[in-house]
């Protein structure tokens, strides 16, 4: 046969399933025969190298013919498609503002800060792309296995309702998705910073700085409160809507952080000097250093208590 | 746009009715060539790249047996209905019977 015909099915077989490879080429070779005869019968005579590749691109290319053959058609198929797509995003939104944070926290501290930026952007931006591939692995390996989730199936509205520790409530509002990303984004960096995994670059201030003991006594009871609304903003993230029982159990939380903040306002410092490494001026440093912690903390108790008032009013009003 | 939607369309509608016209044609044994040839002249275009996939599927599924054998010289594979295609083609056409209906009332 033509030798455009053989470089077509060498093409091919390379595409092709190795078991069936052979039985494969020579059906489609049969079948490439037959068309191309029957082509010559209507013309009255051999096919030119056009005529014969117009009969080759009926089949299609090799690649795509071949493709059709494998037993795996699609990545990731419709049923595990959805909930890939879902965790797909919410992974990539709170690594996109986790990233956003510490940007702008080098932006603010580090002392090259566009490069510092830049450089937590790249590694960000890396971060993320790697998430992304172990997330489409993970649920292209479970739709391979033909995994089905159970959860998904034995959907139940009675319990599809009920919110926090299981109470059912009727929904008063929903929470958008991007507050409760958010908000776990940010719990999450204060909670790292807390437990002293996470350290914001404070060389470039000439000194090494530290909580107090007056704020140190916070550890255990700030951390329980982080742990309780990371689980509480997890619950956020699955039913997104707003019941009583989550409001109340919001408010709770709230009026523990306002209680922490006053107490932590009462101490006699909010930050300390361990060590002077090369400062000239320690005293102008821990002043600035004070007066920065003030502020956050101000602006974290007035946010707070807006939302304890928030709070207090959806529950008044229901 | 609308000539590609209708494309879209129209190939997610056909999808479903290719395998029981080939199964259907099938109940007679054929090659792949002259499958092809007759569904086209019943009406049915479909595509070599896509009919021979198709073939080995429903084979892989044990709706079709396939055997090797010479004619006209040639080595050529022949398909048929199995007996479990033909109980499965029985039940489409049921399924394809009573979604025509209801399509026929509802349009």
């Amino acid at each position: 046969m033509n030798t455009l015909v053989d470089h077509y099915l060498l093409q091919l077989r390379t595409f092709l399933p190795a078991k069936q490879r052979e039985d494969i080429a020579a059906e489609l070779r049969q079948s490439i025969g037959s068309a191309v005869e029957e082509r010559e019968r209507e013309l009255g005579r051999a096919l030119t190298d056009n005529e014969l590749n117009e009969v080759l691109r009926g089949f299609g290319h090799p690649m795509v013919v071949a493709g059709r053959y494998l037993p795996m058609q699609q990545l990731i198929g419709p049923d595990v498609f959805p909930l890939y797509w879902y965790v797909l995003q919410a992974v990539l939104i709170v690594i996109a503002v986790l990233g956003g944070l510490l940007a702008g926290v080098a932006l603010l501290t580090a002392p090259n800060a566009a490069q510092a930026a830049i450089q937590v952007g790249v590694q960000f931006f890396w971060f993320a792309l790697q998430a992304a591939a172990l997330v489409t692995i993970v649920f292209a390996a479970l739709d391979h296995g033909k995994a089905r989730f159970a959860f998904l199936e034995r959907f139940d509205a009675r319990k599809l309702s009920a919110g926090v520790l299981g109470v059912r409530s009727a929904p008063l509002s929903p929470i958008p998705r991007s507050d409760t990303v958010f908000e776990i984004a940010a719990t999450a960096i204060f909670l790292l910073w807390w437990v002293e995994w996470l350290v914001f670059p404070s060389e470039w201030l000439g000194v090494v700085l530290q909580l107090p003991n007056d704020v140190e006594r916070f550890f255990y009871p700030a951390l329980a409160l982080c742990v309780v609304e990371l689980v509480r903003l997890g619950v956020d993230l699955v039913r997104p809507y707003r019941t009583l029982p989550r409001v109340a159990l919001r408010l709770v939380l709230n009026v523990a952080w306002l209680t922490l903040i006053v107490l932590a306002f009462r101490a006699e410092r909010l930050v300390e000097i361990a060590e002077n490494v090369s400062s000239q001026n320690p005293d102008g440093v821990l002043w600035m250093a004070q007066a920065s912690m003030s502020t956050v903390l101000f602006v974290m108790a007035i946010v707070t208590a807006m939302l304890v008032a928030t709070d207090v009013v959806r529950l008044f009003r229901r | 746009m609308p000539s590609e939607l209708i494309d879209k369309l129209r190939l997610e509608l056909r999808r479903g009715t290719l395998t029981v016209a080939v199964l259907a044609q099938l109940r007679t044994e054929h090659y792949g060539y002259t499958l092809r040839k007759a569904l086209v002249e019943l009406g049915l275009d479909i595509d070599e790249g896509t009919l021979y996939p198709l073939l080995r599927r429903l084979e892989a599924q044990g709706l079709l047996t396939s055997e090797w054998r010479e004619e006209d010289k040639r080595e050529k594979r022949f398909y048929r209905l199995s007996p479990e295609g033909r109980t499965i083609l029985k039940q489409l056409l049921d399924e394809w019977r009573a979604l025509n209906g209801a399509l026929d009332n509802i349009v």
